[in-house]
């Protein structure tokens, strides 16, 4: 496949700019008293939020990495090249979603035009390396295609012995 | 002779493991005491075994199948009074069909039970019963397309066409991921009868937007959720012998088999997410740094952290 030769320069790109993008620290709000709010989330203080930047390896596959003085959100784009990709895609994701707090820094929702988004804010680095941390999303992002593709396999697997254990019974 | 066999949980059984049971014990053997048992089997197909004290050694079998009218106009009643001949009895509440027999009086007991156990599967299999009489007896040329309603709004299409019967199951789906998955699964079919099971009716997948070109010849419109059409094209050749049996089973469990095995799919690719979920889990519990809940001083007094 010609794709998996850009994987690891895609990879490695997304690494470097999350290390320098997850340079996070607490910071309480400056708009209500008292509150502490992910600024990449809320928006209301441009001098907090830096400029998005997309990582694209081609048009259907990228991830957006968003920055802001005490939050990081990184949504991906997976690539699904056919009907059951797609939905093994979007079944999986929803799946994930779903468990969103047991995997702490992942979103409940995606962004729009994404498929699946974390939210990595100060507090989960206090508690967490920040390296493992950016390895746990690069490792998630190689993962995902591996286990589309070998969904895909095993569906199509299933189906072919289910036709022959059939059709042989004729 | 008997359904398919079952090779593990793969291949769905013809037969009724309720009915045989049951009537194994009155049949072949020498129970009669009173009894009711009702219970349901596929394609909502509604069952009872009645056996009233008055006349213990006379067993009714009531069935409720939705389109019992079309399948007798279209082959059952020739089945009906082939194998159960002169056993029509008038149904009880909430049934539309019923045979009463008495055990004493049966000739082939073994052969018989096995007939009263895949009654589902006889009626149903009526018309194809039809179609394939008229096949093998070479009369098949003029016969008028069927349209088989056993369940609302996925038809079976019963057509004569160049000395072949082809059998066209609608294939719908009213979720999004079960009609993909079918799709994978019906386009399988095709393929492994051109490729590896040469031996077995030649399948030709259509899709929603192009039917068959047999569809042409009867009305009928397609539901937006049709995941697709399946053609069997049975020949002489597949229904000599027990063959004839054997296909009508199997064809008439096709839908079935199909869904069982969708479901089952769908349950194998859960267990493969929860998996991975888990697997993640841990590279994620690596980033946690590990805190320490012991402390010693050098004199030796521990404390512990909670």
């Amino acid at each position: 496949m010609a794709s998996s030769g850009a994987l690891k320069p895609y990879l490695d790109t997304v690494k470097a700019t999350l290390n320098a993008a997850v340079c996070i620290r607490n910071f309480p709000s400056q708009v209500v008293e008292r509150h502490n709010k992910p600024e990449v989330e809320v928006k209301q203080s441009k001098e907090l939020t830096l400029n998005p930047l997309i990582v694209s390896r081609s048009e259907k596959e990228s991830c957006l990495i968003e920055a802001s003085v005490n939050s990081v959100r990184v949504s991906i784009r997976i690539k699904q090249a056919d009907d059951i990709e797609e939905i093994l895609c979007h079944k999986f994701t929803r799946f994930l979603m779903q468990r969103s707090e047991q995997f702490l820094i992942m979103r409940r929702k995606a962004i729009e035009n994404y498929d699946i988004s974390f939210l990595i804010t100060h507090s989960h680095l206090e508690t967490m390396w920040k390296h493992k941390l950016i390895d746990f999303i690069i490792q998630f992002m190689e993962d995902i295609d591996k286990e589309i593709s070998a969904m895909k396999i095993a569906i199509n697997g299933r189906a072919r012995m289910v036709a022959t254990e059939f059709l042989k019974q004729f | 002779m008997s359904g398919p066999p079952t090779k593990g949980m793969i291949l769905l059984e013809a037969r009724s493991a309720i009915l045989y049971e049951q009537l194994r014990s009155r049949i072949v053997g020498d129970k009669r005491d009173p009894c009711e048992i009702s219970f349901y089997d596929f394609d909502d197909v509604g069952i009872r075994i009645v056996c009233q004290e008055s006349s213990p050694n006379v067993v009714g079998v009531h069935l409720n199948i939705r389109n019992i009218a079309e399948l007798k106009r279209m082959g059952a009643q020739e089945v009906i009074d082939r194998l159960y001949p002169g056993m029509e009895t008038t149904p009880a509440d909430g049934y539309n069909f019923a045979i009463s027999f008495d055990c004493d009086a049966v000739a082939d007991k073994e052969k018989f039970l096995d007939n009263v156990a895949e009654i589902r599967k006889n009626i149903l299999g009526g018309p194809l019963d039809k179609a394939f009489g008229l096949l093998l007896a070479k009369q098949s040329a003029n016969m008028a397309p069927m349209v088989v309603n056993n369940r609302p709004d996925e038809p079976m299409f019963v057509v004569e066409n160049g000395g072949k019967i082809i059998v066209i199951f609608a294939v719908d789906f009213s979720d999004e991921t079960d009609r993909t998955l079918a799709k994978v699964f019906l386009q399988e079919f095709e393929e492994v009868q051109r490729m590896y099971v040469r031996n077995a009716p030649p399948c030709l997948y259509s899709p929603a937007g192009n039917p068959p070109g047999e569809l042409s010849r009867v009305t009928y419109t397609p539901k937006s959720t049709l995941a697709g059409f399946l053609s069997f094209s049975v020949e002489e050749r597949h229904i000599t012998g027990p063959g004839k049996n054997n296909a009508i089973a199997l064809l008439t469990s096709f839908r079935n088999y199909l869904h069982y095995h969708i479901k089952s799919s769908k349950t194998y690719l859960h267990m493969r997410m929860r998996k991975k979920v888990a697997a993640w889990m841990l590279v994620l519990n690596r980033a946690k740094p590990e805190i320490e809940t012991e402390k010693k001083t050098v004199s030796g007094k521990t404390f512990v952290m909670k």
